[in-house]
């Protein structure tokens, strides 16, 4: 038994190492590419910076610091960005590039590609969270450094439940090869509801029901809560309760988006739609 | 007889339109049922190489495609030693070693090292393994010099090399290789399907292997597959199917143009021949008629035969022959 588990986690190693591997090699093989675009990362840094300075009033009238709580946003969607599209996008270059039917017949399990094709831009999107953070620290962002471990859980976490939704979205993907609907309207609701650039607080009464549905507005808040010096009286659930929340949602999101996911590849494979793109 | 290993039993494959819901995510071309395969089978034993051939939208690659799992069939059974390709798809895949007819698959970025490497990894192999299988599969596939070349700097014939190392890095018992010499040159393809014989041989493997090229099935020279319309139309050894169906051609060669075209006149007219061609004076037929009975029909022009000689049919024709009379068939 623990020669069978020690087994299955020594092959999913191997399987995870040789997908990283090849996405790094392949992001390295353009590295002026992968520079700028680490680098443009740093471009909201700034411009909220200017931002901030022009509303700042308006923050230090309830309590806190608005650049501090925007870039806490910034990284908290970027993070879950990766968790959100990242699937899409690997899976659609997959496709277009051919590489699918060759992946589809090796020995490994179709629902482990999920994982694996999103490890590499998880990484991307955390490096990305560290220059963001670094970039506000330099234009003058104060944290609660105690927050940081609990903030990176947060976003771990976070991350999980996007992924349910991605492997959702993928579901459809898989057989679309293109179009990504649930990406479209989950998107346009975690922009307008979840309090990147502003606190659900200013949302209208009938509406801000709705960004509670959201797993970015727990993960927001929570980071909040955890990093932000005056976190502690932001208005809204505490960091725990929405953790717990965000549990909630991976332990909802995951079998769903996994048994949809596995359906449709069953419905493409008798369909004979995998190999086409 | 040794035991089939690729067992696959009366399979029928029908693509069916999209339903409604399906369309709006992706337009589909097929508005009636396809039959893709209609009753196929075959057996391919260890160490024999069975080449499927037919037109465009025979049916090969929903064949192969069946074998390693990437969809099912309507009706029938296909098996590889023994498991199911259907429900025990990932027990096959890491036995079967698969050549796609696209080089897309590559990781053109990526050197041809790299690109093994990646592969042994997800066939669950180890470091030590993996390091060592790299160097004997590009020795044995000619490419032990260009190990640390990308992808996008082979040659088309070098792509398809590497694509056989890929098939062939876990050592499979079985192989299936999609038109394998798709994008290579003549002589690429020849040393191509040669090196594929060998390794066949030497590592006592069953291959399923697809072509368009008449020469390479004539070089195989082991058991064919003919599928046309995704009906069976010949399945056996290619000296059976010569057997069955040849009919050997007759040359004639007159010394003027109206001498060959007149005596094609009086010889087609008789039961049994076929003018293959007419011109330039000579005159090609496809008969199993005797010399003998066909100069008696070409009495009167006689002193216009220059030479005569009885040669076996091309492949190319013969094959074009059975498809002919299978499409007048099945229409």
């Amino acid at each position: 038994m623990l020669s069978a588990t020690r087994k299955r986690a020594e092959r999913g190693y191997r399987i995870s190492n040789a997908f990283i591997r090849m996405d790094a090699r392949e992001e390295f093989n353009y590295p002026l590419g992968f520079g700028m675009r680490s680098l443009s990362s740093l471009v909201p840094v700034v411009t909220f910076f200017f931002i901030a300075q022009f509303v700042g009033t308006q923050g230090a009238a309830v309590g806190y610091d608005y650049y501090t709580f925007v870039v806490i946003g910034l990284i908290g969607m970027g993070v879950l960005g990766a968790g959100l599209q990242s699937l899409s996008s690997s899976l659609a270059r997959t496709i277009n590039l051919g590489r699918l039917e060759m992946l589809l017949v090796e020995p490994i399990r179709w629902r482990v590609l999920p994982f694996v094709l999103v490890q590499w831009q998880i990484v991307v999107s955390f490096t990305t969270a560290a220059i963001v953070f670094g970039g506000s620290l330099f234009f003058g962002a104060s944290y609660r450094w105690q927050g940081l471990p609990a903030a990176v859980l947060i976003l771990l976490l976070g991350l999980a439940a996007t992924l349910g939704i991605g492997i959702l979205n993928a579901s459809l993907k898989v057989l679309s090869k293109r179009a990504d609907p649930v990406l479209a309207i989950y998107g346009v609701a975690a922009s307008i509801l979840s309090g990147t650039f502003y606190s659900v607080e200013v949302l209208p009464d009938w509406i801000r029901p709705l960004a509670w549905l959201l797993p970015h507005t727990y993960v927001l808040q929570a980071l909040r809560r955890v990093m932000m010096p005056a976190g502690a009286d932001l208005p809204g659930p505490s960091a725990w309760q929405a953790s717990l929340a965000l549990v909630g949602f991976c332990l909802v999101l995951y079998p769903l988006g996994l048994w949809i996911y596995g359906r449709a590849f069953e419905y493409g494979r008798r369909a004979g739609l995998l190999s086409g793109y | 007889m040794p035991e089939p290993v690729i067992r696959v039993e009366n399979v029928v494959k029908v693509y069916e339109p999209s339903e409604w819901w399906m369309r709006i995510l992706l337009r589909s071309s097929v508005d009636e049922p396809v039959l893709a395969l209609d009753g196929v089978s075959l057996d391919v034993e260890q160490g024999t190489i069975c080449a499927v051939v037919g037109p465009n939208g025979a049916g090969k690659s929903t064949l192969f495609r069946i074998l390693t799992g990437l969809t099912t069939p309507t009706s029938g059974s296909a098996s590889i030693a023994g498991w199911d390709c259907e429900t025990e798809s990932a027990k096959i895949r890491s036995r079967v070693g698969f050549m796609p007819a696209e080089d897309r698959t590559i990781w053109l970025r990526h050197t041809c090292r790299e690109n093994l490497e990646f592969h042994g990894r997800l066939q669950g192999l180890r470091e030590a393994k993996i390091q060592r299988r790299v160097t004997e599969t590009l020795d044995m596939v000619g490419l032990g010099h260009a190990a640390d070349r990308a992808g996008f700097a082979l040659s088309s014939g070098m792509r398809a090399r590497l694509m056989l190392a890929r098939a062939l890095f876990h050592e499979p018992d079985f192989l299936i290789l999609d038109e394998p010499t798709g994008a290579v040159d003549p002589v690429g393809s020849y040393e191509l399907i040669e090196l594929i014989k060998r390794i066949t041989r030497e590592a006592d493997l069953a291959v399923l292997l697809s072509s368009h090229r008449i020469d390479e099935i004539e070089a195989l020279h082991d058991r064919v597959l003919l599928l046309n319309e995704g009906r069976m139309v010949f399945w056996g050894d290619l000296d059976v199917l010569r057997s069955e169906w040849e009919q050997p051609h007759i040359t004639i060669d007159f010394d003027t143009r109206n001498a060959a075209r007149s005596a094609e006149r009086i010889l087609s007219a008789l039961d049994g021949v076929d003018t293959v061609s007419c011109a330039d004076g000579q005159l090609v037929l496809d008969t199993e008629l005797p010399i003998g009975s066909l100069l008696h029909q070409l009495n009167g022009s006689l002193d216009g035969i220059e030479s005569l000689s009885r040669s076996r049919m091309r492949l190319q024709e013969l094959l074009a022959k059975i498809l002919r009379a299978d499409s007048e068939g099945g229409s």
